[in-house]
């Protein structure tokens, strides 16, 4: 069997998958962006789709990966792709390895965790907002609008309202201020979305395969990922069984492996969603609340890498080509949290 | 009212927009997203817009909306400050997005989360769906050395291309058109254009979900799509 990460080794969500991986003895491949410029692939598709990924000191073919967890970011905001320049070799070279692999990633029958095409949902929080709907949670009331006299009678209807960003570009939600009033008419640059203020305790869960983690956040802040002055406190907590069936619903219906779900119960015990993030940076919750969710990711590879090699009638040490060790490739210093 | 989301400044589509006129057709561009007027709720079929420097909305009796851009880009956003055009064409592809996902009239092709003209399918996609669906391909490969990110295979040039416009298949042998229309199916797209090498026996090389706009009998076909359409 073998299975593949692909991503910044010391990134944490990624570091702690191969670190999990690792004490269960499973053999992984990490393909590290940073070495993107040492990195040839080739993906040939017809009624097959076969393809060879060379990595330095290893040589991987790519019909042999079963399960993959994939974290990459743009390989064009690699110091040694940036140092090189704008439009040169290197930018090339590092833009067609993306390329290839994302074309892998999606055509593979390999378990993905997860498809860019089934993560891409959350490039778009309105239209993501409406599949959470259909299934059955409650979502804020929404405004999306150019027009200042509109945000404001929005703002009157709901007694207080949030602003956040339309697609998948991170904003900080920050709730409408009188403060606000004169900066308001900028809206009509671009449309804004707006949201009624829901009260109440947030709530992540991690969806992991049939898994779910629950975490419960106490902050006084707007947003609690930015919460300034505010103390923040995480901890597990157990999820209504019917919340946690819901969760588990939507995270297969978009397709994805592992979510991150933004929960938030409000005092009249409604639970209402805000989002399913295909790429959680779930360690910032694991490291609080103490809850396993790494090892479940690495078990759900594990299944899915040991599924895809007996379907195909090979043992796993046969299926296993070349295989990089852990303390050689990867450095697990802490690093800062990137939030996906 | 037909809606033709595209660059203000692309010909093909001022040339569509002009033999449209008389159905109402209007070029919605990125400089009308920036226009104090839009209003839109989701969940809400009321929606009011901007389009054409005009005012639109649900009381528009809109009958269609074709997609002529993947998404909006930074080049289209010449009135916005330089530093805030990315952020900007960011949130404008998401609204239109979110927007467009609600409309009950046809909307040529349906947005996906990864393309306003519909799945942003790489040519190897195309292929191995094509595979699956019993259309004889050619075999590509793509490397990340040589020729850097690019697919081996026959230049498009000489290439049999057949265009899927709505109920309409333009071009090619039966054959052709079968698999067109099958392709067209498979990925729910109603105007693409699909291309077949130029030989004895045919094989699929590659689509287009942005054939040619500026040809009469492409142009009456996706008509068809819209006219007598429920408005929304």
């Amino acid at each position: 069997m073998l299975i593949l990460l692909w991503g910044v080794p010391e990134e944490r969500p990624l570091a702690a998958v191969a670190k999990a991986l690792h004490r269960s003895g499973a053999d992984f491949v990490l393909v590290n962006q940073r070495h993107v410029l040492r990195t040839r692939v080739t993906l040939t598709v017809g009624e097959q789709v076969t393809g060879v990924l060379s990595l330095p000191g290893s040589t991987v073919p790519l019909e042999e990966v079963g399960a993959a967890y994939i974290r990459p970011y743009d390989s064009r905001q690699l110091p040694a792709v940036c140092n090189a320049g704008n439009s040169t070799q290197a930018e090339r070279c590092a833009v067609a390895v993306d390329q290839i692999l994302f074309n892998w990633c999606e055509l593979t029958a390999a378990v993905v965790v997860n498809r860019p095409r089934d993560s891409a949902s959350n490039g778009c929080k309105p239209y993501q907002a409406r599949i959470i709907r259909q299934l059955g949670f409650k979502v804020p009331k929404t405004l999306i609008t150019t027009t200042r006299a509109a945000a404001l009678d929005f703002h009157e209807q709901q007694g207080g309202i949030i602003y956040k960003s339309i697609s998948g570009i991170r904003s900080r939600v920050t709730r409408l201020t009188p403060a606000h009033a004169d900066r308001l008419a900028d809206v009509a640059c671009c449309p804004t979305q707006f949201q009624e203020f829901l009260p109440g305790r947030d709530f992540r869960v991690h969806v992991v395969g049939s898994e779910v983690f629950g975490c419960e956040i106490d902050c006084d802040a707007d947003d609690y990922r930015y919460p300034g002055d505010h103390p923040v406190t995480i901890r597990a907590a157990k999820i209504p069984s019917d919340i946690e069936e819901r969760c588990l619903s939507l995270v297969r219906r978009m397709g994805l492996f592992v979510a991150g779900v933004d929960l938030r119960r409000t005092p009249s015990g409604e639970w209402c969603c805000f989002e399913v993030n295909p790429s959680p940076a779930f360690t910032f919750y694991e490291e609080s609340s103490e809850q396993p969710i790494a090892a479940a990711i690495a078990s759900l590879l594990i299944s899915a890498a040991h599924n895809w090699t007996s379907e195909r009638g090979t043992s796993g040490s046969d299926a296993a080509p070349a295989v990089l060790g852990l303390d050689r490739d990867l450095n697990l210093a802490p690093a800062v949290i990137w939030e996906a | 009212m037909i809606l033709i989301v595209a660059d203000r400044f692309d010909e093909q589509v001022q040339w569509l927009a002009a033999r449209w006129e008389r159905h109402g057709a209007r070029i919605l561009h990125a400089g009308d997203l920036s226009q104090s007027g839009w209003c839109f709720c989701p969940g809400s079929e009321r929606w009011t817009g901007v389009a054409g420097g005009e005012p639109v909305g649900s009381d528009s009796a809109l009958t269609g909306v074709l997609n002529c851009v993947p998404e909006i880009t930074c080049d289209q956003l010449l009135h916005i400050a330089p530093q805030d055009r990315a952020y900007v064409a960011r949130e404008m592809t998401a609204f239109l997005l979110s927007w467009q996902s609600e409309l009950t009239c046809p909307v040529v092709n349906r947005p996906t989360p990864q393309s306003l003209m519909g799945p942003n399918w790489s040519r190897e996609e195309w292929i191995v769906t094509a595979a699956r669906l019993g259309v004889r391909v050619r075999t590509t490969t793509r490397a990340t050395h040589g020729d850097l990110g690019k697919s081996s295979g026959d230049s498009l040039g000489r290439a049999h291309c057949v265009i899927v416009a709505g109920n309409r298949i333009l071009g090619g042998t039966a054959q052709l058109q079968d698999w067109a229309r099958s392709l067209g199916r498979a990925a729910a797209v109603q105007f693409a254009a699909f291309c077949f090498s130029p030989t004895d026996e045919p094989e699929f090389l590659a689509a287009t979900l942005r054939p040619d706009l500026a040809n009469p009998q492409t142009a009456d076909a996706l008509l068809e799509v819209f006219d007598g359409a429920h408005a929304c």
